[in-house]
C-alpha cells in the first residue's frame, strides 16, 4: 500500500479538475458568472460599452446562442468570484463565430489580467494569438451582404499563459480583451461569442505544457528573485517531475522487491533519489548559465568601461558616483537617472511621473539619494509630501502634460504646479522645475 | 582605500571571530575552523556597527576599523584571561567534539567504501565547483536587482555609506536609512561597510558578502557532515547547498537578508548545540549569532526566541531524563548527579536565559516592532495555505528535490537525537514550527498562498535542519565517544 501511494497521489494531480467550465451565453448562469461587452475601438479611447447578451445578434440559420458584433473588440470579465487553479486550468478559453473560412484566420489581440487569492496584485500580459479554428460546416451564414459557404468555429486560448510566472495557484478573477489594440486594429471583426470558461486542461496538454515549462527559463528579476517561478501541470515546478518520477520508480521496484525477496532494496532508493537530484541540479545549472548569458545580451547591458560611466554631475556625493546605472534598468529610467544627476540640485525634492510607485520610483529614488529626496508617501517609511515637491521628472510623455504656453505642469500623483521646463531628452523623458503652486 | 577596502571588509571579520576562537581550533579542525570564525566575525562586525549608527558615531573608515580593531583587542584579551583560568588541561581539549554540529572521531562511521565514496566525492567536487563559479560569475557582473533591495536594504546601505553616518532625526526623509524603518538594520550596515572602508559607494562592494556568506555556509556544512558521516556524505552536502537555488540567486543578487540570517541562525544552532555539552566558547559564539539574527530580520526576534526556549527546556529534559539510563553524563548539567546540583544548574540556565531574552528585545528595541502587534491581531487558522505551503515545499526555489532527502532524515534525527540532545530536537521542532505557525496562522498565509516570501522562510531555516538532519543518522556511539568537554572552551 505504501508502494502504491506516490503513483496513486502522482495521478491524482493530473486528474484533478478545478475548474470553471465553459458556460454557454444562453445558460441561465452565464450572466452571473461573466460579464461580456463589446469594445468601440477607437486610437487612445476603449470605453466599454455595455451590450446585452445576443441584443444586436444577427438572424442565422443556426439557432446556436451568441453574442454578436459588429465591432472589433470584445471585453470579457469574470462576475463573481472565481475558484480556478492556474496550474490545472492553463488559459481561459471563448469560442465564437468567425467570419473567416479559413483555418486560423486573422491573429487575435489579446489582453489578459487577473488577480489571485491572498494577493491583491493585478497582473497582466498581452500578445498576439492566432487562432485555433475549425470549420464548421453545419452552419452557414451571412454577414455584410457576404455570403459564405461555411461558417468556422474559432477559440481563442493562450497556450503561453501558463508559464507566466503569476499564472498560479488560485485565479479569483480574470479579465480578458479580444482584439482591442487600437493600434492595431484587426482586419477581420470577431462576430459572435458562444461561450466563456476556464475549463481544465486536458491529461495530454498538461503533459505537454511540462515539456514546455521543463525548458522555460525564467530570467531573474524582482519578481522572480522573490521565488514566484512559472506553475507546472502538476501544480507546482518541474522539479516535482523528476521527484515524482523518481519516487514512482522506487515505488514500483520497491513493490517489485517486496513481493519477490519480501525486502526493501535500499540501495536502488538511494541511487534513484541522488539521480533524481542530480537531474534537477543540472537544469538549475544550466539555468544560472542562462541568466549569465541573458545578463551580457540584456538591453543596455555595457559590456565595457564606457565613457559615460565617468561622468560626473554637479552636485555628486562624496563619493562621486562613478558607474553607470544598472544595465537592466529600462532605459527610460537610466536616461532619466543621468540627466537628473546632472540637473538635480543638492537637497532638491522630486517627484517621478510615471514611475512604478505613486509619484515615484524605487530605482530613481535608490540612485539619486541620499543627495536628492524623493516624494513618498509609503505609511512605513518616512513620509515626503507630494506638495513639497520642486521638481519633477518625467519618464513619458504620457505621464504628463505640459501647456507651454501658460506653462502648467499636470502629472499623475503630483498637485497641479506652474512650472518651467529644465531639461528634456528626445525620448520623452524631461525634468520641470516649479516656478509657483 | 579604494578596491584595498573591500578586501579588509573580507578579511576583517576573519580576524575578529579568531580572537574569540578556541586554542587550536585551527590546527584540529581548519575548515570549520575558518569559517566559524568568518560567521562569528561578521555577526560581531554587524553587531558593533549597529551600535555605533545608534550611538551616532561617525562611520568612517578610520572609526569603523578602530572600533573592530578594539574589539579584537579586547575579545583576545578576554580569551586569554579565559584560558589561565581554566587551567591548561582544559585549554587542549577539543571543545566541540561531542556536540552536533561536530564529531572529528567519527567520520568514517558510515564509510560508503573507497571507490564509490571517491567517486561520490568526484562528482560532487566537480558540480560544486561548477555552483561556485557560476555564482561568482553572477555575482561579479550582476548589479542588485532585488525590489526589496532598492526599497530597503541597500537603499539604507547607500544612504548611511555615503553620509557616512546614521540619520537618527525622525523629521528626516532619510531617517534610519530610509525605506521601511521597522526593518532592522544589521544588514544594510553590513551591506555599507566594505563602501565605508574605500571611500565610494559600488552596488558591487555592497553585494560583497553575498558570495562570501555561502562559500562560508558551505564549508560550515560540509566540514561538520564530514566529521560526522565522512567525506563522500559532506560532498554530498557541500552540493546541495551550493545547489539551494534561491541560496545561489540571494548571494549571486543581494538585497535580501534571509541569506545572512540562515547562515547565522545555522552557526548559532551548531554552536549551541555543542555549547549545550558544556562547551562555554561554543556556546558563546552561539549566542552572539543568534543575538545578531535579531538584528537581520524581524523575524530573527522570534527565532531567537525560539531558540532560547528550545535550550532551556531541552536542558530541564536533559537533567530529568538522562540520570539513571547508562548514558554518558552530562558535565555542566548533572556531574555529580545531585538533585542540588541539577536544580542549581537550571537555575542558572534560567537565568542566562532570560537575560539573553532581555539583550534580544533591547536589540530588537533599536528597530520598530509594531509589526508584531498587527500581526497578533491576525491570529487565526488558515486552512487555504496548508495546500500551497505543502506544494511550495517541492519548489525549485527552496528545498527541490532535497526535500526528499532531508525530511526523512530530520524524521531520523529527532527519533535518534530525543533522550540525548532534547534541546537539539525542540530547537529543530521550534524552529519548522515558527515557519508553519506564521504562514498558517497568521495573515502570512496570504504570502504562502501566492508564492511570496514562504519559500525565503524555508531557506533561512533549511541549512539548520540539514546539519540536524546529519546529526540524526551519524552512526550509534557518535554521542558516547566525544572527550569531556571543556567548560571554558576558550
Amino acid at each position: 500500500m505504501v508502494a502504491l501511494a506516490p503513483p496513486v497521489w502522482l495521478l491524482g494531480r493530473l486528474l484533478d479538475r478545478r475548474e470553471e467550465p465553459m458556460t454557454p451565453v444562453d445558460a441561465p448562469r452565464f450572466a452571473e458568472r461573466w460579464n461580456v461587452r463589446r469594445i468601440d475601438v477607437r486610437p487612445f479611447e476603449v470605453p466599454p460599452v455595455d451590450v446585452q447578451p445576443n441584443d444586436d445578434a444577427p438572424s442565422d440559420s443556426d439557432d446556436r446562442p451568441r453574442i454578436a458584433t459588429g465591432n472589433l473588440g470584445w471585453w470579457i470579465e469574470s462576475r463573481e468570484t472565481l475558484d480556478v487553479a492556474a496550474d490545472v486550468c492553463l488559459t481561459p478559453r471563448v469560442e465564437w463565430e468567425s467570419a473567416s473560412a479559413t483555418a486560423g484566420g486573422e491573429p487575435i489581440d489579446y489582453a489578459i489580467r487577473w488577480r489571485r487569492r491572498g494577493d491583491p496584485t493585478i497582473y497582466e500580459t498581452s500578445g498576439r494569438q492566432r487562432r485555433d479554428a475549425r470549420p464548421n460546416e453545419a452552419t452557414a451564414s451571412s454577414r455584410g451582404g457576404a455570403t459564405q459557404d461555411a461558417d468556422t468555429d474559432a477559440a481563442v486560448e493562450l497556450p503561453r499563459l501558463h508559464l507566466h510566472p503569476a499564472w498560479k495557484g488560485r485565479v479569483e478573477w480574470i479579465e480578458l480583451r479580444l482584439n482591442c489594440d487600437a493600434a492595431a486594429p484587426s482586419a477581420e471583426p470577431l462576430t459572435a461569442i458562444r461561450a466563456v470558461g476556464i475549463p481544465a486542461a486536458t491529461v495530454e496538454a498538461r503533459c505537454r505544457a511540462a515539456a514546455r515549462q521543463w525548458q522555460r527559463f525564467e530570467p531573474i528579476s524582482p519578481t522572480s528573485i522573490n521565488s514566484i517561478l512559472a506553475p507546472h501541470p502538476f501544480g507546482t515546478t518541474p522539479v516535482l517531475l523528476v521527484a515524482g518520477l523518481a519516487v514512482s520508480a522506487i515505488a514500483a521496484l520497491t513493490g517489485l522487491r517486496i513481493l519477490r525477496a519480501g525486502r526493501v532494496p535500499v540501495q536502488a532508493i538511494l541511487v534513484m533519489i541522488a539521480a533524481a537530484w542530480l537531474l534537477s541540479d543540472a537544469r538549475h545549472l544550466a539555468a544560472q548559465w542562462r541568466q549569465l548569458d541573458a545578463d551580457e545580451t540584456a538591453p543596455g547591458a555595457v559590456a565595457s568601461p564606457s565613457p559615460d560611466r565617468a561622468v560626473a554631475g554637479p552636485g555628486h556625493d562624496s563619493f562621486g558616483a562613478a558607474h553607470a546605472p544598472p544595465p537592466h534598468w529600462p532605459a527610460a529610467i537610466r536616461r532619466a537617472a543621468r540627466l537628473a544627476e546632472a540637473v538635480l540640485p543638492d537637497g532638491a525634492v522630486y517627484a517621478v511621473a510615471g514611475g512604478n510607485i505613486e509619484a515615484g520610483d524605487t530605482r530613481l529614488r535608490y540612485w539619486l539619494a541620499p543627495r536628492c529626496v524623493q516624494v513618498n508617501v509609503d505609511p512605513l517609511q518616512p513620509r515626503v509630501a507630494a506638495e513639497r515637491a520642486e521638481f519633477v521628472i518625467v519618464l513619458n510623455a504620457d505621464a504628463a502634460s505640459f501647456d507651454t504656453a501658460g506653462g502648467r505642469l499636470a502629472a499623475r500623483g503630483v498637485p497641479p504646479m506652474k512650472a518651467e521646463r529644465m531639461a528634456a531628452l528626445p525620448d520623452g523623458e524631461a525634468i520641470y522645475r516649479r516656478v509657483s503652486p | 582605500m579604494s578596491d584595498a577596502g573591500a578586501w579588509i571588509a573580507l578579511v576583517a571579520p576573519l580576524l575578529l571571530g579568531a580572537a574569540m576562537s578556541a586554542r587550536g581550533a585551527l590546527r584540529r579542525r581548519p575548515i570549520a575552523a575558518v569559517a566559524e570564525a568568518w560567521i562569528d566575525g561578521m555577526a560581531l562586525l554587524g553587531g558593533l556597527l549597529v551600535l555605533m549608527a545608534r550611538a551616532g558615531a561617525p562611520l568612517t573608515a578610520t572609526s569603523t576599523l578602530t572600533a573592530v580593531g578594539a574589539a579584537g583587542t579586547a575579545l583576545w584579551i578576554t580569551r586569554g584571561i579565559l584560558r589561565r583560568r581554566a587551567g591548561p588541561a582544559a585549554s587542549c581539549v577539543n571543545e566541540s567534539s561531542s556536540g552536533i554540529g561536530s564529531g572529528a572521531r567519527n567520520r568514517d562511521g558510515l564509510n560508503p567504501g573507497a571507490t564509490l565514496g571517491g567517486a561520490v566525492i568526484g562528482v560532487a567536487l566537480l558540480l560544486a565547483a561548477a555552483h561556485g563559479l557560476l555564482t561568482a560569475g553572477l555575482a561579479a557582473g550582476a548589479p542588485p536587482v532585488g525590489a526589496d533591495a532598492y526599497e530597503n536594504w541597500l537603499l539604507r546601505a547607500r544612504v548611511i555609506a555615503v553620509r557616512g553616518e546614521l540619520p537618527l532625526d525622525p523629521a528626516s526623509p532619510y531617517y534610519l536609512g530610509g525605506g521601511r524603518v521597522g526593518y532592522p538594520l544589521g544588514w544594510p550596515m553590513l551591506a555599507a561597510w566594505p563602501s565605508i572602508l574605500s571611500g565610494r559607494w559600488s552596488d558591487r562592494f555592497a553585494n560583497l558578502y553575498g558570495p562570501a556568506y555561502l562559500a562560508a555556509l558551505a564549508l560550515l556544512v560540509a566540514a561538520s557532515v564530514r566529521e560526522r558521516l565522512g567525506g563522500a556524505a559532506a560532498a554530498a552536502a557541500l552540493v546541495a547547498l551550493l545547489g539551494l537555488p534561491l541560496a545561489g540567486y540571494q548571494a549571486a543578487r543581494g538585497g535580501y537578508a534571509d541569506l545572512p540570517l540562515a547562515v547565522h541562525l545555522t552557526a548559532g544552532c551548531a554552536a549551541m548545540w555543542d555549547g549545550s555539552r558544556g562547551s562555554r566558547g561554543r556556546a558563546a559564539s552561539g549566542g552572539i549569532n543568534l543575538l545578531f539574527v535579531v538584528l537581520l530580520k524581524r523575524e530573527g526576534l522570534a527565532l531567537f526566541l525560539v531558540m532560547l526556549a528550545g535550550w532551556f527546556v531541552g536542558g530541564r529534559l536533559q537533567c530529568v531524563d538522562v540520570r539513571g539510563r547508562g548514558d554518558p553524563p552530562w558535565p555542566p548539567l548533572s556531574t555529580g548527579g545531585e538533585k542540588k546540583a541539577a536544580a542549581a544548574a537550571a537555575g542558572a540556565k534560567a537565568a542566562m536565559t532570560a537575560a539573553a531574552a532581555v539583550a534580544a528585545m533591547v536589540l530588537a528595541g533599536l528597530a520598530d516592532l509594531s509589526y508584531v502587534g498587527r500581526e497578533a491581531g491576525s491570529i487565526g487558522l488558515r486552512m487555504d495555505a496548508i495546500r500551497p505551503m505543502m506544494a511550495r515545499l517541492f519548489t525549485q526555489d527552496s528545498w527541490g528535490v532535497l526535500w526528499w532527502i532531508v525530511t526523512p532524515l530530520i524524521a531520523v534525527a529527532a527519533a535518534r537525537l530525543r533522550r540525548r540532545e532534547p534541546a537539539a530536537v525542540l530547537q529543530a521542532g521550534g524552529l519548522i514550527g515558527f515557519v508553519a505557525f506564521v504562514f498558517l496562522f497568521t495573515a502570512n498565509a496570504d504570502f504562502a498562498i501566492n508564492g511570496w516570501t514562504f519559500d525565503r522562510s524555508v531557506l533561512q531555516i533549511a541549512p539548520a535542519m540539514m546539519l540536524f538532519a546529519a546529526a540524526g543518522v551519524a552512526p550509534d556511539g557518535t554521542w558516547r565517544m566525544g572527550s569531556p568537554p571543556s567548560r571554558s572552551g576558550f
